[in-house]
């Protein structure tokens, strides 16, 4: 019976395509940047990171689930603005503060198994970790060195909760987008900016005032200096001059001393009557009298 | 050969109604329920395959047993110093036993509604013995916002156990206030800022002033000891002068007497000066002796 031999071969054949279509059903292919987890009877028994073409035993005994990896995740801490939005300083004062979490996997069962959505839990513990760390700062504090701050002790202790929760998530930064004053006092919030610069400007102008005054009165002193120094000069060689003519004037002296000694006196009354007023009386008590009263 | 062929479909026809009817597989991340008749019998979170009896003997029900957020609405509470404030918080749970779970509040709405009773009634509860400088403090020692958010985990978890989850967390987000108080609050903030501002309008002149001051004084002393030093000067110039004068005079001390004496005069009368000379004064002698000679 060859017909019947031959309808046994392509049974067995196609029995035989089946099996292998079968097994090959467990083949499957990973894109850079995915990840897959193969679980076998719902268990995870191998992670593939590798891209390209992979194996697993086909359903039901092992399955994969695929997760994208490659690309880093965000989420916004962002309360809405129509809404009561502020949180506490440490000084009891308001200020809006928003922040912008990135992440990414790094342990996939972790992240596949542990939460349904991570989002909503990673917002939580920011706001959590946000509250916490702004109510024990100062609100000048909070605005001026706050950002610095505040981003690294919150991705700290954020990764530390995520940790604990097992979530497979590794924080890569938080950025605190903005810390500002709420919308009613932000003028004022202003002002006090202002104001500060406004005493820079203020303690600039004295100390050019200060830069003004004192090479002025450097170069009066030195002024002060230089004519004294002058008048020194002066003295000196008027006394010198004197001497000298006064040392001529002895030599003469000590050959003729009478005469000399008329001249001498006789130049000096022509000097002083030439610019006094004289006048000349034979009764000179009466005159005295007129020129006293 | 054929029976061959029988047998192995036999058996693969077997083997495949066996597993749809018979085994479950248990995923990770998720609790089975078996069910005997509608009743549940045995819950099974641990993956892997498992034998049950064929349906309707035994029926499954799937439960995702991974961590799952609860965010209520914010609720308004009364602290220890009569203060209104209003706190958001979120809890994080999953769902452990889910037979406890589905007979205590039977399911996902029920067990929310449950747990923010719950959470309200023991935020309240601690709140009542908290002020909102324990919350919010600038000295961080006296904060007690972890410690509260502990206490309150720990109810929260304590409660959980009786409604067949987990609470894993409960994250306190934020605490808010009333809007009347709220707007009390930037009053303070704006009195506060205006206050700053006119601290430092008022630092910069006080420093202002001090710089200029320090200027003057330091002029002042740069023009004095300029003085001082010309006096000296001066002193020491007229001091030499008068060592070179004491020097002639000691050459012909009554002639120099005469000559500076002379010249003297000639300096202490001016132009307002009336000299009054008698006749016979000695001066005019030549005047008028030589006119009475002739006379005679």
């Amino acid at each position: 019976m060859p017909g019947s031999k031959t309808k046994t071969v392509v049974l067995i054949s196609l029995l035989l395509l089946l099996v292998v279509m079968y097994a090959g059903s467990g083949i499957f292919s990973l894109q850079s940047g995915q990840r897959a987890l193969i679980l076998r009877f719902g268990q995870v028994v191998k992670e593939v990171s590798d891209s390209g073409i992979h194996y697993r035993l086909p359903a039901p005994i092992e399955r994969t689930i695929k997760i994208h990896i490659g690309r880093v995740q965000t989420v916004f801490i962002q309360e809405r603005k129509n809404d009561n939005f502020e949180r506490f300083t440490g000084d009891e004062n308001l200020i809006i503060i928003h922040a912008l979490i990135s992440y990414d996997i790094k342990n996939l069962t972790q992240f596949a198994f542990q939460a349904t959505d991570v989002k909503p839990i990673l917002q939580s513990a920011g706001q959590m970790c946000l509250s916490r760390e702004l109510a024990k700062m100062t609100v000048d504090d909070a605005m001026t060195t706050g950002k610095s701050v505040l981003r690294l002790v919150i991705k700290e202790q954020m990764q530390q909760l995520l940790d604990e929760m097992k979530l497979g998530i590794r924080l890569i930064s938080v950025e605190l987008t903005d810390i500002s004053p709420p919308e009613k006092v932000s003028t004022t919030f202003r002002n006090v900016s202002d104001a500060w610069v406004k005493k820079q400007e203020i303690v600039k102008d004295a100390e050019g005032y200060t830069n003004a005054i004192i090479p002025k009165s450097r170069g009066k002193a030195s002024a002060l200096i230089l004519e004294a120094e002058a008048y020194s000069k002066e003295v000196v060689s008027a006394a010198k001059g004197k001497v000298d003519a006064f040392d001529r004037l002895l030599i003469e002296y000590d050959r003729n001393p009478q005469v000399i000694t008329d001249q001498k006196r006789l130049e000096t009354m022509q000097v002083i009557f030439n610019k006094c007023k004289v006048s000349i009386d034979a009764n000179p008590k009466e005159s005295m009298y007129y020129i006293s009263r | 050969m054929k029976k061959v062929i029988l047998i192995i479909s036999t058996l693969v026809a077997v083997v495949v109604l066996a597993y749809l009817t018979c085994t479950v597989i248990v995923t990770q991340g998720e609790t089975v329920i078996l069910m005997d008749f509608g009743k549940p019998v045995q819950q099974i979170s641990e993956p892997g395959i498992y034998l049950k009896l064929p349906y309707p003997f035994n029926s499954v029900e799937r439960v995702d047993a991974r961590l799952i957020m609860l965010q209520p609405s914010p609720a308004e509470f009364l602290t220890a110093d009569k203060k209104n404030l209003i706190l958001a918080s979120a809890i994080c749970y999953k769902i452990t036993r889910p037979v406890l779970f589905k007979r205590t509040v039977r399911d996902q709405n029920g067990l929310e509604i449950r747990l923010t009773d719950l959470l309200s009634s023991h935020t309240g509860l601690l709140m009542g013995h908290i002020e909102l400088s324990d919350l919010v403090n600038v000295n961080p020692g006296k904060i007690k916002f972890g410690k509260m958010n502990r206490q309150l985990t720990e109810l929260m978890k304590r409660d959980g156990k009786s409604l067949g989850i987990v609470v894993e967390k409960v994250f306190i987000k934020r605490i808010m206030l009333p809007d009347e108080n709220r707007y009390a609050v930037f009053q303070r903030m704006k009195a506060e800022r205006n206050r700053i501002a006119k601290k430092y309008i008022a630092e910069g002149e006080e420093k202002a002033q001090q710089i200029k001051s320090e200027a003057d004084r330091t002029s002042r002393i740069i023009i004095a000891e300029a003085k001082r030093k010309a006096v000296v000067m001066r002193g020491e110039a007229e001091a030499e002068a008068m060592k070179i004068y004491s020097a002639s005079y000691h050459k012909n001390a009554e002639f120099y007497n005469f000559v500076r004496s002379l010249e003297a005069y000639e300096k202490m009368f001016n132009r307002d000066t009336v000299i009054i000379l008698d006749e016979k004064s000695p001066v005019l002698k030549s005047f008028f002796s030589r006119a009475k000679n002739a006379g005679k």
